[in-house]
C-alpha cells in the first residue's frame, strides 16, 4: 500500500516534470511545424469519423433517455436544452478525450516504447537531440490542440443526433429543437463571445488532450524489455490517461460549476 | 578535471565497479585505450561488454573506480562537457537503433540538424558522403525498415560517423549476420582507422573481427579483464578459460 502509494508519486511526479519540459520547449513550437502538423494529422483527422460516429449516438442516446422522462411531464419540448448542456459540458469533451486516450494516447505511446525498448531513445541521447523537443513536445501540442477541436465537432454532432430523436421519437419539431439550444447556450458569462457552457467544455477538453499526451508519452518513454514491456506500457497508457481524465473532469467540474 | 594518465591515454577504466540491483556486472575492471588504438572486448554474453560501453559515453556512472575519457571524469563531467565530449564520439548500436519514421538521409542529417549551424547543402553533402563511406549509396530514400541487417548496420555506422568522431565504440557491429556481409564491416572498420585514425573500441563475439581489427583483445570475465594481449599473442593463448571460450566460439564459426 505505501509502496503503491510511492510509485503513485514518482509516477505524477515524472509526469510534471516531462509536462514543464514541454512547456519550456514551446518556444521552438514553430521550428517544429511539420512535426507538429504532422501530430495534427495524426490525433485528429485519423479519429475524426469515429468521433462523428460516437458523437451522434451519444446525442440520440441523452435525447432519448431524458425524452422519455421529460415527455412524462409534458415537457419534451425542454430535450434541446439538456442535450445541449450535457453535450457541451460533459459528453463532448469526454468521449472525445476517451476516443483519444484510447486511440491516439496507445499508438504513441506504443511508437514511444517501441523507440525507448529498440534503443532508439539511448541513441538519441548519446547524440546529444533533445528527445522531448523532437518527439514528446509536438506530440502533447497534437492532442491538447486536437481535443478541443474533436470536442467542438462532438459537441455539434450530438446535438444533431438529438434533433433527429426529438423528431422522430419525440414529436418536438427541429425549430422547435433548435430555438431551445440556442437559449440555453446563450446566456450566461461571455469569454471572447462563447456561452460559458460552450469555453468550459473546451478548457476541459484542452487540459484532457493535455494530459492523455503527457501521460502516453510518459509511459512510452519508460518501457523496458522488449515488445512484452511495448504492451504493458500501452497498456498502463491508456488505462492512466483515463484515470487521469475522469479525475480531472471532477475538479475542473467543481471549480466550473460547484 | 585532469587525469593523471598517459598522455596517449584517451579511455581509462580504474577499478570499475558496477552493480545492476543484487548483481555487479563490473567488479573492480582496469583497462586502457591508447589514442589511435583499437581494442577489442571479447567474453560471454551478460559479463557486462555493453555496460562497459556505456561507460565510455556517459550512458552508466560508476558505482566505484574511475571511468576517464581524454582526461574527463565520467562520474563527475558536467552536462555542457558531457555534450561536447559526446560529439568527439560515435556509438554503433547492436540493432543500429535508426529511427524507424525517418528514411536513411533524414537519419543521418538529424544530428547535424539538431546540434549543429550547418547550411541544408552543407548537411546533404556529409550525408551522401558518408553513404558512400559505408558502401550504401542511393538508399538516401528508403525507410529503416526496409533495408536489410547488413544495410541497417551500415547505415547505422554512417550515422555514428556523421559527426567525423574520434572515438567509436562499436556494439557487436557484426551480430547475427553471415559471414561474408560480416566481413565487409570489418573491412569497412578497419578502412575508417586507417583512414581517419579513429580511436575504437570494439564489442564483439566475432572471431573474424578481433582478428580484423584488433591492435589488442580484451577478455571480461567475472566483471573484469581477465586476459589481454595483441591479436597473434590472444589466439595461441594457452589461457584454459580463453581456450575453453574460443574453442566454443571455433565450433560455432
Ligand atoms: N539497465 C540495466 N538494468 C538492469 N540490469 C542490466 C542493465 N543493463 C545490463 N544489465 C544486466 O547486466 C548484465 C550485463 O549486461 P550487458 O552489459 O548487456 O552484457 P553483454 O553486453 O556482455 O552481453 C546482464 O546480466 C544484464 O541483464
Ligand atoms: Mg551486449
Amino acid at each position: 500500500m505505501i509502496r503503491a502509494t510511492l510509485d503513485l508519486c514518482r509516477d505524477v511526479g515524472f509526469q510534471l516534470e516531462l509536462l514543464g519540459q514541454v512547456g519550456l520547449r514551446l518556444r521552438s513550437a514553430f521550428h517544429r511545424r511539420g512535426l507538429i502538423a504532422d501530430q495534427f494529422f495524426q490525433s485528429g483527422l485519423k479519429v475524426f469519423h469515429v468521433v462523428l460516429f460516437v458523437g451522434l449516438f451519444v446525442g440520440m442516446i441523452v435525447a432519448l433517455q431524458t425524452g422519455i422522462e421529460l415527455s412524462r411531464f409534458g415537457q419534451e419540448d425542454q430535450i434541446g436544452t439538456i442535450v445541449s448542456l450535457s453535450m457541451c459540458r460533459e459528453m463532448g469533451p469526454f468521449i472525445t478525450a476517451i476516443i483519444l486516450a484510447a486511440t491516439v494516447g496507445s499508438a504513441l505511446a506504443a511508437e514511444l516504447g517501441t523507440m525507448a525498448v529498440n534503443e532508439e531513445l539511448t541513441a538519441l541521447e548519446v547524440m546529444s537531440i533533445d528527445k522531448v523537443n523532437l518527439l514528446v513536445m509536438p506530440r502533447v501540442l497534437g492532442l491538447a490542440v486536437m481535443c478541443p477541436v474533436l470536442a467542438i465537432v462532438c459537441d455539434t454532432i450530438g446535438i444533431l443526433g438529438g434533433a433527429l430523436i426529438s423528431e422522430s421519437q419525440l414529436g418536438v419539431d427541429t425549430t422547435m429543437y433548435f430555438d431551445t439550444v440556442v437559449e440555453a447556450l446563450a446566456p450566461v458569462g461571455n469569454l471572447l463571445g462563447l456561452p460559458k457552457d460552450i469555453y468550459t467544455g473546451l478548457f476541459k477538453a484542452l487540459v484532457f488532450g493535455t494530459v492523455i499526451g503527457t501521460i502516453s508519452c510518459a509511459e512510452g518513454l519508460r518501457a523496458r524489455g522488449g515488445a512484452v514491456g511495448v504492451g504493458e506500457c500501452t497498456r498502463r497508457a491508456v488505462r492512466n490517461s483515463i484515470i487521469a481524465t475522469i479525475i480531472a473532469n471532477y475538479f475542473l467540474t467543481w471549480a466550473f460549476f460547484g | 578535471m585532469t587525469a593523471p594518465a598517459g598522455e596517449d591515454v584517451l579511455i581509462r577504466f580504474e577499478g570499475v565497479v558496477k552493480a545492476f540491483g543484487e548483481k555487479r556486472v563490473l567488479n573492480g575492471l582496469d583497462l586502457d585505450v591508447h589514442r589511435g588504438e583499437t581494442v577489442v572486448v571479447m567474453g560471454p554474453s551478460g559479463t557486462g561488454k555493453s555496460t562497459l560501453l556505456r561507460h565510455v559515453i556517459g550512458l552508466l556512472r560508476p558505482d566505484a573506480g574511475r571511468v576517464l575519457v581524454d582526461g574527463n571524469d565520467m562520474a563527475t563531467i558536467r552536462p555542457r562537457e558531457l555534450r561536447a565530449l559526446r560529439e568527439r564520439m560515435g556509438y554503433v548500436f547492436q540493432d543500429a537503433a535508426l529511427l524507424a519514421w525517418m528514411n536513411v538521409a533524414d537519419n543521418l542529417a538529424l544530428p547535424l540538424r539538431e546540434t549543429t549551424d550547418l547550411s541544408e547543402r552543407e548537411i546533404e553533402r556529409r550525408v551522401q558522403e558518408k553513404l558512400m563511406l559505408v558502401h550504401v549509396p542511393g538508399s538516401d530514400e528508403r525507410f529503416p525498415s526496409e533495408l536489410s541487417g547488413g544495410m541497417r548496420k551500415r547505415v547505422g555506422l554512417a550515422r555514428a560517423l556523421i559527426t567525423d568522431p574520434e572515438i567509436v565504440l562499436y556494439d557487436e557491429p557484426t551480430a547475427g549476420l553471415d559471414p561474408e556481409i560480416a566481413m565487409s564491416i570489418n573491412l569497412l572498420m578497419r578502412e575508417l582507422r586507417e583512414r581517419t585514425g579513429t580511436t575504437a573500441m570494439v564489442v564483439t563475439h566475432d572471431i573474424g573481427t578481433a582478428r580484423t581489427v584488433a591492435d589488442r583483445i580484451a577478455f571480461l570475465e567475472a566483471g573484469r579483464v581477465h586476459f589481454q594481449a595483441p591479436p597473434d599473442e590472444f589466439f595461441t593463448s594457452d589461457d584454459p578459460r580463453l581456450v575453453r571460450f574460443l574453442g566454443h566460439q571455433g565450433s560455432r564459426a
